[in-house]
């Protein structure tokens, strides 16, 4: 058991420590064996966690996200925040002013200041 | 306190969403809500004068709005009065209707629920306010108002990638806020 968590853990900071790697290597090249493993770079995995939340990405998109999770923990963690924001956000049924009326209510107050501040 | 200086020529802007969503979620009518939200800005301009700055302006104009919604329930509720004097109890559609099927049913955890979403749509809106005002508009029309990228990009003449930075900014900021208010 103890064992298994060293394990794991092992493996987490392996992991971490590719995606710093995997960052570093973006900016110079994506060589072959980075390619191969992640299919994208973390940004480019962050930038369609991000779409997938408004339903603007793409499969294949999604598909290459999915095998970059498997390999990367850091993206890992920043999708299941992501997603806990767009689900809690949807939960809270939170309302905004309309518009149309936004901008009455602002013409007739901008007036009604106008008024206030000569008096 | 100089740090609470009332500029009322941005009150809409800033506080507009925020009253509403307060309102609505305390009255469940969008337009009783728009009309309290309305007054609410209306007499704080009349009463600006009385604010000392001990608070923000928001936290004055909340103050002045939970006033008018109670004002509210109190006028609805003197309307009932009268109503129930009126009523008959032995309608014909509700014969054989007890009074204990009237009362709250415990399992309906409906209200209970509205509570929690209140106080979020709250939390959600402060975290926003936390956040730079450009990435508060920008991620505030994506995802509570779920306009289309371009609409945005039109309307503040910005690029696409321009936006998903700001949003990708913003919703990491969102997420740590809320984390440590709500999660």
């Amino acid at each position: 058991m103890i064992d298994k968590k060293r394990d794991n853990k092992q493996s987490a900071l392996k992991n971490d420590h590719m995606t710093t790697l995997e960052d570093n290597l973006e900016n110079e090249t994506n060589t072959l064996a980075s390619k191969h493993k992640l299919l994208m770079p973390c940004r480019e995995a962050n930038h369609v966690c991000d779409k997938s939340q408004y339903q603007e990405a793409t499969v294949w998109e999604k598909v290459k996200l999915n095998i970059h999770l498997l390999l990367c923990s850091f993206c890992r963690n920043y999708t299941k925040n992501n997603t806990k924001l767009t689900r809690t956000i949807k939960a809270s049924n939170i309302s905004y002013m309309d518009k149309t009326c936004k901008e009455a209510l602002k013409k007739e107050f901008d007036k009604a200041l106008k008024e206030h501040q000569i008096n | 306190m100089p740090d609470h200086n009332i500029n009322a020529n941005k009150w809409i802007d800033l506080y507009s969403d925020y009253l509403f969503n307060y309102t609505i979620t305390r009255v469940n009518d969008r337009e009783v809500a728009q009309d309290l939200v309305q007054d609410t800005f209306f007499a704080g301009l009349k009463s600006m004068k009385n604010f000392k700055g001990e608070s923000s302006e928001r936290t004055w104009l909340v103050s002045i709005l939970k006033r008018k919604i109670i004002d509210y329930y109190r006028k609805i509720n003197s309307n009932k009065g009268q109503a129930e004097v009126r009523m008959n109890f032995n309608t014909e559609d509700d014969e054989g209707d007890w009074l204990e099927e009237r009362v709250a049913d415990p399992f309906d955890k409906t209200a209970e629920d509205k509570l929690e979403n209140a106080e979020l749509g709250d939390a959600i809106y402060n975290c926003l306010e936390k956040l730079p005002k450009k990435q508060a508009l920008v991620f505030k029309m994506k995802t509570i108002e779920g306009y289309d990228t371009e609409v945005i990009c039109n309307e503040l003449n910005i690029t696409a990638s321009n936006l998903w930075v700001i949003i990708h900014r913003a919703r990491t900021a969102m997420a740590d806020c809320l984390k440590e208010n709500w999660f």
